[in-house]
C-alpha cells in the first residue's frame, strides 16, 4: 500500500488512474497542476508521484525540479508525456532520475511499473 | 645609296604613314606649287600688260599729235619722230598711213608710198580715237601690242591714223619668276617637311596606342599603368598619358568604394547594366569586400540590412560599428568566420536578431579574375520561414499533444472495460461515456486537420443544406456543457423566438460554432459566463459567442487568425491548441459569403461574431454542391 500523488489536469485521466490505483490498494492524492501538487506534496508525506507534463499554471517540469531541486525528495516520479519531444525531455531530465511514460499508456503496464518502483523505495503510506 | 636617300625611303615608307597618303601629300605639293607659280606668273603678266598698253596709248597720243602728214613725203622730221619713238619704246612696226592705207611714215622706209600691210587685229581700222588690242601671234612670233591711233590735228589734210605695235618686254618677269617660284616652293617643302613630320610622330602614338588598346582588350582596367607612353614627349602622348593616369585613378576609386563593375565583369560578360539594376533591387543583400574587409559592392538590401548609409559613395567596412542592432549580429557573424580578412572556407548560418528577425547569412571566399581576394557576403531575411517553421512545428507537436490526449483516454478506458476488473456498473458506464466522447474529441481534431489541410491546398468545398440553426446551436451547447460544468463556468443560450432556415453547410457552420464555444470555455477561468447567442434578420444571421474570460490584446486580433498562431499571451500557452481553430472557422464563414469579427480587450473577456448571409453561398460558390 502506497500514497501516491497523481498531477493531471485531464478529469478522464485522472479518474482513471484513481480507479486503478485504489483497485489496488493505494491511496491516491489528486491535484490538477502542479501548484496543487506543490501544495499536497509541502503537507504530505508520499511515496510516488505520477504527473502529466503539459498542464496550466505550472507544468509537470517545473514540478519535477522543484521536487528534486528544492523539496530534495528521492521518490520515484513517472512523467505521463503526449509530447512528440521524447528524446529531448529524457535529455533535458537526465540527471532528475525521473521515469518518462510515453501517452497513449496501457494502465495495467503502468500500474505494474509504479509498483516496482514503489517495492525499491520506502512506503510512506505503510510507515504511517 | 645615300644617307639622305636612305632617310627618304624611310620618309616615304615608313609604316606608321600609308604609301597612299605620303603620294596624295607629294601630288597635293605639286599642284599646290605649280598653281601658285603660274597665277603669279599670269598675274604679273596682266600687270606689266596693263601698264604698257597706258603708257603706249599716251605716247602714240602725243605722237600723232606731234606727226605732220602735210609734209612731203619723205618728210625728215616725220622720220625723226618715229625713230625717236622707235628708241624710247621696243616697235616692231610704226607707220602713219591714210585713210586709202598709203604709208606716208615708217620706221621700215621702204614702206613709204606703199600701200600699209594688213595686221589681223579686233579693233576699228580706221578709228576716231586711240584703241589698244593684242595681235594674234603668227608663225611663233611673240605675242604683240598695237596700238592705233588717230591723227586729228588742224594740220591734217586728210584723215592719217598711226600703227604702233610694240613688242612687250617680259624680261623682267622672266627674271623674277624662277625666284619667286623657287621661293614658294622652298617655303611650301619646308612647310610639308614640318607638318609631314609632325603627322608621322603623331601617327606614332597613335599608332601605339592603338596597338595598346588591342593588345590589352581583354584585361584594359589591369594593363592600364603599364600603357603610359614614356619615350613620346608630344601632345598626343601626354594627353594619353594624362588619361591613362585619370583611368588609373578612376579605376583605383572604383575598386576602393565601388567595385559593381569589378563584380559585374565577374558575374556578367552579357548585359551589365540590367544585371546590376537587378542585383541592386533583389531581396537579397550582397556585399562583396576586400582582404581588408573594406567593402567593394553593397546593394540597397545590404545596406538597409546592415544599416550602412544608402549612399554608395560613402565608404564602409566589414568592421564599422556604427551599424543597426540586427547589422552588427550579422557583421558580428561574418567577422566572427573571417576576423576581417577572407575566410578559410565558407560560412553559412543563421543570426538571431533583435525582435524575432532571422538572417541566412553566407560567408563565401572568392577569388577574381586577378586573383586578388575576396569574401562574399550575402545576406537573406528568413525571419518570416522560420517563423513558419517554428509554426509548423509547434502545430505539429501541438496536433500530435491533441491526439494522443483523447487516444490515451479511448485506450485506457478501453482496457478497463476489457481486464473485466472493475465491475461496477456506474464505473462502466463512465468507460462507456468516456470513450464515446473522446472518440467524438477526436474525430473532430481530425477533421480540424483535415480541413486546415484543405485550406492549403484550397480544396474546400461546401455541401449546402437546409440547416436548421436552433437544433445546430442547441447541439453545440449541449457537446460542451459538459465541460462548462467542469470549469463551474455558467453556459448559456439566448436563442430569439423565430430563427431563418439557413442554406449551409450544416456540419461546418457546427464546426465554428463548435470551435467558438470551445474556445471561450477554455481561455475562461472557473466561475465565469459562456453566452451563445443569435440574431437573425431576412439577410443575414449573426451567432456570437461572448465569454468573460482572459480577453484578446487588440494587437493579436489578426495573428489568431492566421494559421498557427496563437495570441502572444503565457495564459494562452498554458491551454493546449493547435492555433488552427479560429482560422478553419474564419474560412468556413468566408466560403458562406460571412465572416467573423471580435470585440475584446485583454481582461475583459471576448466576443466572436459569426455572421452570414441568409442566401449567399450558392452565389458566392456557383460550383458548390446543392443537397
Amino acid at each position: 500500500m502506497a500514497r501516491i500523488l497523481v498531477a493531471e489536469d485531464d478529469i478522464h485521466v485522472m479518474r482513471l488512474m484513481a480507479l486503478w490505483l485504489s483497485k489496488s490498494g493505494h491511496e491516491v492524492l489528486e491535484a490538477a497542476n502542479g501548484m496543487e501538487a506543490k501544495a499536497v506534496l509541502a503537507s504530505t508525506e508520499v511515496d510516488c508521484i505520477v504527473t502529466d507534463v503539459n498542464m496550466p499554471v505550472c507544468d509537470g517540469i517545473e514540478l519535477v525540479r522543484w521536487v528534486r531541486e528544492e523539496a530534495k525528495l528521492t521518490i520515484p516520479i513517472t512523467l505521463l508525456s503526449a509530447r512528440c519531444d521524447q528524446e529531448d525531455l529524457t535529455e533535458r531530465l537526465r540527471d532528475l532520475d525521473v521515469e518518462i511514460y510515453p501517452k497513449p499508456f496501457s494502465p495495467s503496464r503502468l500500474l505494474v511499473e509504479i509498483e516496482s518502483k514503489l517495492t525499491k523505495a520506502p512506503s510512506a503510506a505503510g510507515s504511517n | 645609296m645615300g644617307a639622305w636617300q636612305r632617310r627618304l625611303r624611310r620618309l616615304m615608307t615608313t609604316e606608321e604613314i600609308p604609301r597612299a597618303i605620303g603620294l596624295m601629300l607629294v601630288l597635293v605639293f605639286v599642284i599646290a606649287v605649280g598653281g601658285v607659280s603660274l597665277v603669279t606668273y599670269l598675274h604679273q603678266r596682266s600687270q606689266a600688260n596693263a601698264q604698257l598698253a597706258s603708257a603706249l596709248q599716251k605716247a602714240v597720243e602725243l605722237l600723232a599729235d606731234r606727226v605732220d602728214p602735210s609734209r612731203p613725203v619723205p618728210a625728215n622730221e616725220n622720220q625723226l619722230l618715229l625713230n625717236q619713238f622707235a628708241a624710247r619704246y621696243p616697235c616692231v612696226g610704226l607707220r602713219v598711213y591714210t585713210k586709202q592705207d598709203k604709208v606716208l611714215a615708217s620706221l621700215n622706209q621702204s614702206e613709204i608710198g606703199q600701200p600699209r600691210p594688213p595686221i589681223r587685229v579686233g579693233i576699228p581700222e580706221y578709228p576716231s580715237e586711240v584703241q589698244v588690242g593684242w595681235v594674234r601671234p603668227i608663225d611663233g612670233q611673240p605675242e604683240r601690242l598695237l596700238v592705233r591711233a588717230p591723227v586729228l590735228h588742224s594740220r591734217v589734210p586728210e584723215p592719217c591714223y598711226i600703227d604702233a605695235l610694240l613688242a612687250p618686254d617680259y624680261n623682267a618677269i622672266g627674271r623674277d619668276f624662277p625666284a619667286a617660284a623657287m621661293s614658294v616652293a622652298a617655303a611650301a617643302t619646308a612647310a610639308l617637311l614640318v607638318v609631314y613630320r609632325r603627322l608621322r610622330r603623331d601617327m606614332a602614338t597613335v599608332t601605339r596606342i592603338a596597338e595598346n588598346l588591342v593588345h590589352n582588350n581583354d584585361h584594359f582596367a589591369d594593363a592600364l599603368p603599364e600603357m603610359r607612353i614614356v619615350s613620346a614627349r608630344d601632345h598626343i602622348a601626354e594627353c594619353w598619358n594624362r588619361f591613362v593616369d585619370l583611368a588609373c585613378g578612376l579605376d583605383e576609386e572604383v575598386r576602393r568604394s565601388n567595385a559593381s563593375s569589378e563584380l559585374l565583369a565577374v558575374l556578367s560578360r552579357s548585359d551589365a547594366g540590367e544585371l546590376a539594376g537587378a542585383m541592386m533591387a533583389a531581396p537579397l543583400g550582397v556585399v562583396l569586400a576586400n582582404e581588408q574587409g573594406v567593402v567593394l559592392y553593397a546593394n540597397a538590401m545590404s545596406r538597409r540590412l546592415i544599416g550602412w548609409p544608402l549612399d554608395e559613395s560613402t565608404t564602409v567596412t566589414l568592421t564599422d560599428e556604427n551599424m543597426l542592432p540586427d547589422g552588427q549580429r550579422i557583421l558580428g557573424c561574418v567577422n566572427g568566420c573571417t576576423a576581417g580578412g577572407v575566410p578559410a572556407r565558407a560560412l553559412d548560418a543563421q543570426v538571431e536578431g533583435i525582435d524575432g528577425s532571422y538572417y541566412q547569412v553566407k560567408v563565401i571566399p572568392a577569388r577574381n579574375s586577378q586573383q586578388s581576394t575576396r569574401v562574399l557576403v550575402l545576406v537573406l531575411d528568413v525571419s518570416q520561414q522560420v517563423r513558419a517553421d517554428k509554426a509548423r512545428e509547434e502545430f505539429v507537436s501541438q496536433v500530435t499533444h491533441e491526439l494522443r490526449t483523447p487516444l490515451t483516454n479511448i485506450r485506457a478506458y478501453t482496457e478497463t472495460l476489457a481486464s473485466g476488473q472493475f465491475d461496477d456498473p456506474q464505473v462502466i458506464t463512465e468507460c462507456y461515456n468516456v470513450i464515446t466522447k473522446e472518440t467524438r474529441r477526436l474525430a473532430r481534431l481530425v477533421e480540424d486537420i483535415l480541413s486546415i489541410s484543405q485550406l492549403e491546398v484550397g480544396s474546400m468545398r461546401l455541401v449546402l443544406d437546409n440547416v436548421d440553426l436552433r437544433a445546430l446551436l442547441t447541439e453545440a451547447v449541449r457537446d460542451v456543457r459538459g465541460i462548462a460544468e467542469t470549469k463551474n463556468i455558467d453556459l448559456q443560450l439566448a436563442l430569439p423566438a423565430k430563427l431563418a432556415t439557413l442554406k449551409a453547410d450544416r456540419d461546418k457552420l457546427a464546426v465554428v460554432v463548435n470551435n467558438l464555444l470551445g474556445n471561450a470555455l477554455k481561455y475562461t477561468p472557473a466561475g465565469g459566463q459562456v453566452t451563445l447567442s443569435c440574431k437573425s434578420t431576412d439577410a443575414q444571421v449573426q451567432i456570437s459567442v461572448r465569454d468573460s474570460g482572459i480577453g484578446i490584446d487588440p494587437k493579436d486580433h489578426g495573428r489568431i487568425f492566421e494559421k498557427f498562431q496563437r495570441a502572444d499571451d503565457d495564459a494562452v500557452r498554458a491551454e493546449s491548441g493547435t492555433g488552427i481553430g479560429l482560422t478553419t472557422a474564419r474560412e468556413i464563414m468566408q466560403q458562406h459569403g460571412g465572416d467573423i469579427t471580435l470585440v475584446s480587450r485583454k481582461g475583459e473577456g471576448a466576443t466572436f461574431t459569426a455572421s452570414l448571409p441568409v442566401s449567399s453561398s450558392v452565389q458566392r460558390f456557383p460550383e458548390a454542391a446543392t443537397v
